[in-house]
């Protein structure tokens, strides 16, 4: 009984718990010898390799995104601070090219003064425009030079293109220049060409009058006035204004002619101030001067 | 608010200091500054402001002499001839004063509209002028319509400033005034 009861005890096993373990075991035992090769994929595996694919390719995506997103606004933050940093160089440089350009003009009108000043024989004093006229319908502007430079009330104010105007008024510093195109302005000049002579007298910011010039006197558009050096404030022969149209009326005492100044007194920059024009004669220099620019200008065609 | 015209004024020397400083700093930004940066192109005529506010807020006859006093600055500043000057100042100051007489309030609106006058008045009076005593100049409406533009376009600005110099440099006087009025 003992024997037979311990027996039986030992016998006695759950068969059912020992299929399941045998199963458990026999799962690895069975994949080892099914699969042929490591690289192997099996129908079981397939679904886990498939959600954990899908997985591992959302989170990539993810983190590749953020990744590149981080990276193309720090690069952004790089690139706008590069940008800036060149703009600013630009900047610096494009001012640098303007002061060098407008030291370039400067320079070359500059040594067009110089040249000037010392091919005439005449005492000039060079000056800086300062202000204009209060009153718009007059034309008259300020300079820097005044009686301390030596200028005087009636002093000519020329560049090296033509007559501007003349001093009056002059300050220890600064003096008032009566631009020829002024009303109140009038110059003795002469027809370069025909000789006829006349006043030019100012009549509005871009035109002059030739006045009292004789009906017989052949004046034609075109013709250079220039001055007649009587009035013993201006050197002789120093352009003045081109003649715009001649009326000739029938019933008129003299000619009326219209005349366009050499010189824009608004874009001029600097001027000279003639403190010796008695006895200059500037015709020569002049024409030898319009010679030398015709030949160079051959030259550069 | 005050009607600075009604009260008699006494001389305030450091008003007319003020008004002499302002005028020829403005002056001098006008033809100078103005110049340097936009060349011919029309200023305003901070002057022509001046004398406007000037004739609305003084007695009759200090009206005139400040006005006279600003003419003979502004002459520092142009070739025209002095007596010429004085007289369309003296015109202009006259027509305010027409005007001020029948219709007046005292605010920006108000100058604003008398400057609008008397910048057109201006150049009418100029012509006028010239055509009599001088010789007609040729009339270039671009650049005087920008001038007149420019003028009433910066009117109350210029206008909170005077009251502003007024209010320094008159206030004792001011003071003066009202308690001579209260005390009969």
């Amino acid at each position: 009984m003992l024997w037979g009861g311990g027996t039986l005890n030992f016998l006695n096993f759950n068969l059912k718990k020992i299929l399941i373990i045998a199963a458990l075991f026999a799962l690895p035992l069975i994949s080892i010898n099914t699969q042929k090769s490591p690289v192997d994929s099996q129908w079981y595996n397939q679904p886990f390799f498939f959600v954990s694919s899908l997985m591992q390719q959302g989170l990539f995506s993810f983190s590749a995104g953020v990744r590149d997103t981080t990276s193309k606004y720090l690069d952004l933050i790089k690139i706008k601070n590069e940008i800036e940093l060149l703009k600013k160089q630009n900047d610096v440089l494009m001012a640098k090219m303007t002061v060098y350009q407008e030291l370039e003009i400067e320079n070359s009108r500059l040594a067009k003064l110089l040249d000037f000043r010392e091919k005439s024989k005449m005492n000039l004093v060079a000056a800086k425009i300062m202000s204009k006229d209060i009153i718009s319908e007059h034309h008259t502007i300020q300079i820097d030079k005044g009686s301390n430079d030596g200028l005087q009330n009636g002093m000519a104010v020329i560049t090296t293109s033509g007559v501007v105007g003349y001093i009056f008024r002059p300050q220890l510093k600064t003096s008032h220049v009566l631009l020829i195109t002024d009303r109140y302005s009038v110059i003795d000049g002469v027809n370069s060409r025909s000789r006829a002579r006349g006043l030019v007298e100012g009549k509005s910011s871009g035109s002059c009058l030739f006045r009292h010039v004789d009906k017989s006197e052949d004046v034609k558009p075109g013709d250079l006035v220039v001055t007649s050096g009587l009035d013993n404030i201006f050197p002789k022969g120093f352009p003045v204004a081109k003649v715009l149209f001649v009326e000739n009326k029938p019933y008129a005492v003299s000619l009326k002619v219209e005349l366009e100044p050499v010189v824009d007194p608004n874009k001029i920059e600097e001027v000279f101030v003639i403190t010796n024009a008695k006895d200059q004669d500037l015709s020569n220099m002049l024409s030898l001067n319009q010679s030398n620019d015709d030949q160079s200008s051959q030259h550069q065609l | 608010m005050i009607n600075l015209a009604n009260i008699n004024f006494k001389i305030s020397w450091l008003n007319l200091f003020l008004y002499s400083f302002v005028l020829l700093f403005f002056c001098t930004i006008q033809t100078t500054v103005w110049y340097q940066f936009f060349g011919d192109f029309g200023a305003p005529n901070f002057w022509l402001l001046m004398l406007t506010y000037i004739s609305l807020n003084r007695p009759r006859m200090k009206s005139y002499l400040e006005n006279y006093g600003l003419g003979l600055i502004l002459y520092a500043f142009t070739v025209k001839p002095l007596g010429i000057l004085l007289l369309l100042i003296a015109l202009l100051n006259s027509t305010i004063l027409i005007v001020k007489n029948r219709v007046f309030w005292d605010d920006s609106r108000y100058f604003t509209m008398c400057v609008i006058g008397v910048s057109i008045l201006k150049n009418i009076y100029e012509l006028i002028l010239n055509w009599v005593l001088v010789e007609s100049a040729p009339f270039v409406f671009t650049f005087r319509f920008s001038e007149i533009f420019l003028t009433i376009l910066i009117a109350p600005v210029f206008f909170s400033l005077l009251r502003k110099m007024d209010e320094i440099s008159l206030k004792s006087l001011l003071k003066e005034t009202e308690a001579a009025e209260l005390h009969g």
